[in-house]
């Protein structure tokens, strides 16, 4: 088995193949640094910066004809009285909004400071109407949730459903297209061993470049959030190679012709819509418990209405929920792999 | 007795045209691409349910567009118009059908185009085109192909026509059919001239997705001789521009973000939504519809702020119609003729590149 | 001692395609010939032995063991696929290490390996890329990596394709030797003149079915009912004709002169190629050509074919 492993890691790291792998991981840095200076990272910082010279917004300023938010005396509300002020001060989802919390809003944004609410100075004569389409904490926890997500897109959503889209669903195709499986069949070793070393293989292969180049993003992005947030990213990075790859090793030996394009067609119904589902559906995807994993991790609050959606897993819940996709799907890839018959095809 | 000559002998008869002569490889390849696959003929199919929510729309637009039709006695129909458009507006396009009809269908058919269908050309692109090239460059198939007489420009506008023809299954035929269903409804031959344009446009939007995504996707095949690596860089030239394009485009919350112009290209998914909103016209279009029917509520209303949202201006709708900025695609303000231009020198060096490879491609 | 294989109404089908239809046969250990043309279910029959198939129908035993998922066995097997294919970017040498590792070598592979080249005159060639490798150098590589484990039994699916006549007699020399040194084998392939030249025990397979085994005697008295045909293309066939006639053993003779053709008949091409030689250069004529349609094979089976 263990020669398995090192015939995979030189099959995926020696000779041109591994500029895919280094161009796959190059990629995801060079769109940070891109993020970090003309994108939505680097207008969050710069707006950061510029929301500590607010100053304080009278409540008689805001205009009453406003379309979706209506300021009536006391009391500001939006469409369904998701927030409200009155004497027992401002609230969210009728939880108290604390000091230092921020209500973005199209033409600005708004901050709580010590009960009231403050304004950028340049939009406070403008203000004719506004929707509320993020609340923050604070300023400083605000920019690393969004780095966070941000970094949760990139690495265990895309860049590791991506690499293993390309190795995972590979590991039986490449001998089989190659004409090689025979040699590795006709071998004293049994055929689980031949799926647990190729996957190791692809596991051990990728997990140190795509740490790295995570690494490298994060450090571009300001090193938000320190250790922990690094730490959850990680974790969360290193578990969905290690479950995507497992599944896509799994529809690989059911269908080892088509498995790149049948494991594509899953990851947009299933992890990229499904995994929104709250139902019985997103139970049963990577993404639901990678997120899961990432906001516990980071203690990020979520609104509970849609904590179903996002996330709702504990950290071992979500953890053994990966180990279990990981395991069983492996699991079922090797008894496919002893009992069914995969052989290339004749030379004629 | 005369002695037949079994040996070689050249061909007296006339050769076909050179355009034939490229069409029998895309016919070929077609052939064996759907025998090939049972996910590919099985999603081409599947790519024609969008086609289940259009059609009524089409059916119940055009109900109600008649005036000869009296609203009370088509209920489901006039209901389902109602519900896509709000009594207002139906009242408004009863008046005046001419109008106003051409500029529903041409939003449609670009809701049609730049969000269904393109998503779903993608993959079937994903699907049909990485093998093209590649499976020549592994058989070395090319020494057959050009000891015929092909020239490689022929052999390429080929393996074009054969992803374009899955493309415009996709995007062209069901259009077409939605164009048919509108047409046998309305009133006269009046609708038919009024409407004209929009098959050229639909032609035109077809070929604006098929043509640059054929190319970029026959680029990669030809890169390399195994079909998977291909596949895979169709996907990450996808995934990792759609990425891009948001990173750039998305501001994080904090209002005021202006995404650099160039956002947008490195998204080719995004630059076939653009080029198609160009080619119907459909900012124009939206802005010509929303003083017609005014505050009428509706379900196109809430698809054009949609539209709108998607496009990074959700108050389109809430400001008054001076401050009206329809349709500003996500603050980078060019016109969509830039995209269709964009797309247009993509294919072009696309097009260049391949040309330059097939002539050499044993060197791989 | 277990009989090297044991097929009992052997049958495997492809969906509804037959590729070995209801074989029954028992092998005894030695050197074997499996013969038959392309398609005839050669390939199947090699795939179910090494286990990449299982029956349809009937019961498989090689070296007493079922082949199918059975890793056991694969110690003691080794394969030569008729497949031109590797890992292209490797060398030999470690191409026939990694799989000597996966056969359960250990520590000792390296050794192996190298023996194993060594004995196939691959040591010059070992350690550059496979894909710049010849045909031949090829054909070498494959048949070191069945033989490297050291295995009881070695089936060698077409061994001698796309050799040159050096690399083919190498290859045919190590499987006399391996023979004598009380090694099975098992040598498919469609041309029956190399596999006469290893071993005198014989399968005929064709369409799906076995037609015959049995000692290379029984199938060349078979085959002496059928003559063989000689083209030979020469600057004076008349008087070749004229020294051949009453020298050599000769069933028929035709003189295309247009062509500058000869054409015999014989039922023992062994002699005759003997002869041949010394007669060309008595007659002082010069030989263009010599072309042997191996067509002996086919007759035999349309023979055998013809009497099920």
């Amino acid at each position: 088995m263990l020669e398995i492993l090192r015939m995979q890691l030189r099959a995926m790291l020696g000779g041109k193949r591994k500029w895919l792998v280094v161009l796959c991981l190059l990629l995801p840095v060079l769109l940070t640094v891109a993020a970090s200076t003309s994108g939505g990272l680097g207008h969050l910082r710069r707006s950061l910066d510029r929301e500590r010279a607010m100053v304080p917004l009278a409540r008689g300023e805001l205009p009453p004809t406003a379309h979706r938010v209506t300021w009536q005396g006391e009391k500001l509300s939006f469409a369904g009285g998701i927030l409200v002020l009155d004497e027992k001060g401002l609230r969210l989802y009728g939880e108290p909004v604390g000091k230092g919390t921020t209500l973005v809003v199209n033409d600005g944004f708004l901050v709580v400071r010590n009960g009231e609410l403050w304004i950028d100075p340049a939009k406070a004569g403008t203000v004719r109407s506004w929707r509320i389409s993020y609340v923050g904490q604070d300023d400083v926890p605000a920019f690393d949730t969004y780095c966070a997500i941000y970094l949760f897109l990139l690495y265990p959503q895309a860049v590791c459903l991506l690499l293993a889209l390309f190795y995972g669903t590979s590991v039986l195709a490449d001998e089989l297209d190659g004409k090689t499986l025979t040699y590795l069949f006709v071998r004293p070793l049994p055929r689980w061993r031949f799926v647990a070393g190729k996957y190791l293989g692809i596991v051990a292969s990728l997990a140190l470049p795509t740490a790295a180049s995570l690494g490298a993003a994060w450090l571009i992005a300001g090193a938000p959030g320190g250790a922990t947030l690094i730490g959850a990213l990680l974790a969360a990075t290193l578990a969905a190679l290690c479950a995507y790859n497992a599944l896509f090793v799994l529809f690989g030996f059911l269908v080892p012709r088509r498995a790149m394009i049948v494991a594509l067609l899953y990851g947009v119904v299933f992890e990229f819509v499904g995994s929104f589902v709250p139902a019985l559906v997103n139970e049963f995807t990577v993404t639901y418990y990678l997120r899961s994993l990432v906001a516990r991790l980071l203690d990020v609050e979520i609104p509970r209405e849609i904590a179903r959606v996002v996330g709702g897993a504990s950290v071992p819940g979500a953890s053994l929920a990966l180990l279990l996709i990981t395991v069983v799907s492996l699991a079922l890839a090797a008894r496919l792999a002893a009992r069914r018959e995969y052989v290339v095809k004749d030379a004629a | 007795m005369p002695i037949a000559e079994l040996g070689y002998r050249s061909w007296q008869g006339v050769r076909t045209g050179a355009l034939v002569r490229a069409l029998a490889i895309a016919r070929s390849e077609v052939a064996i691409a759907l025998q090939a696959s049972k996910l590919l003929r099985r999603f081409l199919i599947l790519a024609w349910i969008p086609i289940l929510y259009f059609c009524p729309f089409f059916l119940a637009i055009g109900y109600v567009a008649n005036p000869e039709n009296d609203p009370a006695s088509g209920v489901l129909l006039t209901g389902l118009a109602r519900e896509f458009l709000g009594q207002a507006a139906i009242d408004r396009l009863r008046q005046d059908p001419g109008a106003i009809l051409p500029g529903i269908w041409a939003v449609a058919f670009y809701v049609f185009f730049a969000y269904t269908q393109s998503f779903l050309s993608m993959i079937a692109v994903a699907i049909a085109g990485p093998p093209l090239i590649a499976k020549d460059l592994r058989n070395r198939a090319f020494l057959v192909y050009f000891s015929k007489p092909i020239q490689p420009w022929q052999y390429l506008l080929g393996k074009l026509g054969t992803v374009a023809a899955f493309v415009f299954s996709m995007t062209l035929l069901p259009a077409l059919v939605l164009y048919a269903v509108g047409i046998a409804l309305s009133p006269d031959l009046g609708g038919l001239l009024a409407t004209f344009p929009i098959v050229f446009e639909i032609a035109a939007a077809s070929v604006a997705i098929a043509i640059p995504i054929a190319v970029v996707v026959l680029v990669l095949s030809s890169l390399t001789a195994d079909r998977r690596i291909a596949t895979f860089g169709w996907l990450a030239v996808w995934i990792f521009g759609e990425i891009a394009f948001r990173a750039l485009t998305v501001s994080g919350g904090q209002p005021g973000h202006q995404a650099p112009p160039w956002a947008a290209l490195l998204s080719l998914r995004e630059l076939t939504t653009r080029a198609a909103s160009g080619i119907f016209d459909a900012r124009g279009r939206l802005e010509l519809l929303l003083q017609q029917f005014g505050e009428s509520g509706g379900r196109l209303r809430r698809t054009m702020r949609d539209i709108a949202e998607g496009m990074g201006d959700p108050h389109v709708l809430d400001r008054p119609r001076d401050q009206v900025q329809l349709l500003d695609l996500a603050g980078s303000g060019y016109p969509p003729i830039v995209s269709i231009a964009v797309l247009a020198a993509i294919a072009a060096a696309g097009i260049l590149f391949l040309l330059r490879r097939v002539v050499r491609p044993v060197q791989v | 001692m277990a009989p090297l294989l044991q097929a009992r109404s052997l049958t495997k089908l492809y969906g509804t395609v037959i590729g070995l239809n209801d074989v029954t046969l028992e092998l005894e250990p030695g050197v074997i010939g499996l013969l038959g043309p392309n398609g005839a279910g050669k390939s199947t029959f090699l795939k179910l032995i090494t286990g990449q198939l299982r029956p349809t129908e009937g019961e498989l035993t090689v070296l007493g063991e079922r082949p199918f998922g059975n890793p056991r066995l694969f110690a003691r097997l080794g394969l030569c696929p008729e497949q031109d294919a590797f890992y292209d970017p490797w060398s030999a040498f470690d191409f026939v290490t990694s799989l000597a590792r996966l056969s359960g070598l250990g520590a000792g592979a390296r050794a192996a390996a190298e023996r194993a080249l060594d004995r196939l005159g691959a040591r010059e060639f070992m350690h550059r890329e496979i894909g710049e490798y010849s045909k031949g150098m090829r054909q070498r590589t494959k048949i070191a990596q069945a033989i490297a484990h050291d295995p009881e039994f070695l089936i060698l699916d077409e061994p001698l394709t796309g050799t040159d006549p050096i690399c083919r007699r190498e290859i045919m020399d190590l499987v006399i030797e391996l023979g004598r040194r009380g090694k099975s084998i098992l040598v498919a392939s469609h041309v029956l003149h190399e596999v006469q030249a290893m071993t005198d025990q014989f399968v005929l397979v064709h369409g799906g079915r076995i037609l015959a085994s049995g000692r290379v005697q029984e199938i060349r008295s078979l085959m002496n009912q059928f003559p063989h045909r000689i083209t030979i293309r020469c600057d004076d066939p008349r008087g070749l004709a004229r020294a051949v006639l009453d020298a050599l053993p000769l069933d028929g003779l035709e003189i295309e002169p247009a062509r500058g053709e000869l054409v015999v008949s014989t039922r023992d091409p062994a002699a005759f190629y003997a002869g041949l030689p010394d007669l060309v250069q008595r007659a002082g004529c010069r030989v263009h050509e010599l072309l042997s349609a191996d067509d002996k094979l086919d007759a035999v089976f349309h023979y055998l074919l013809a009497r099920h």
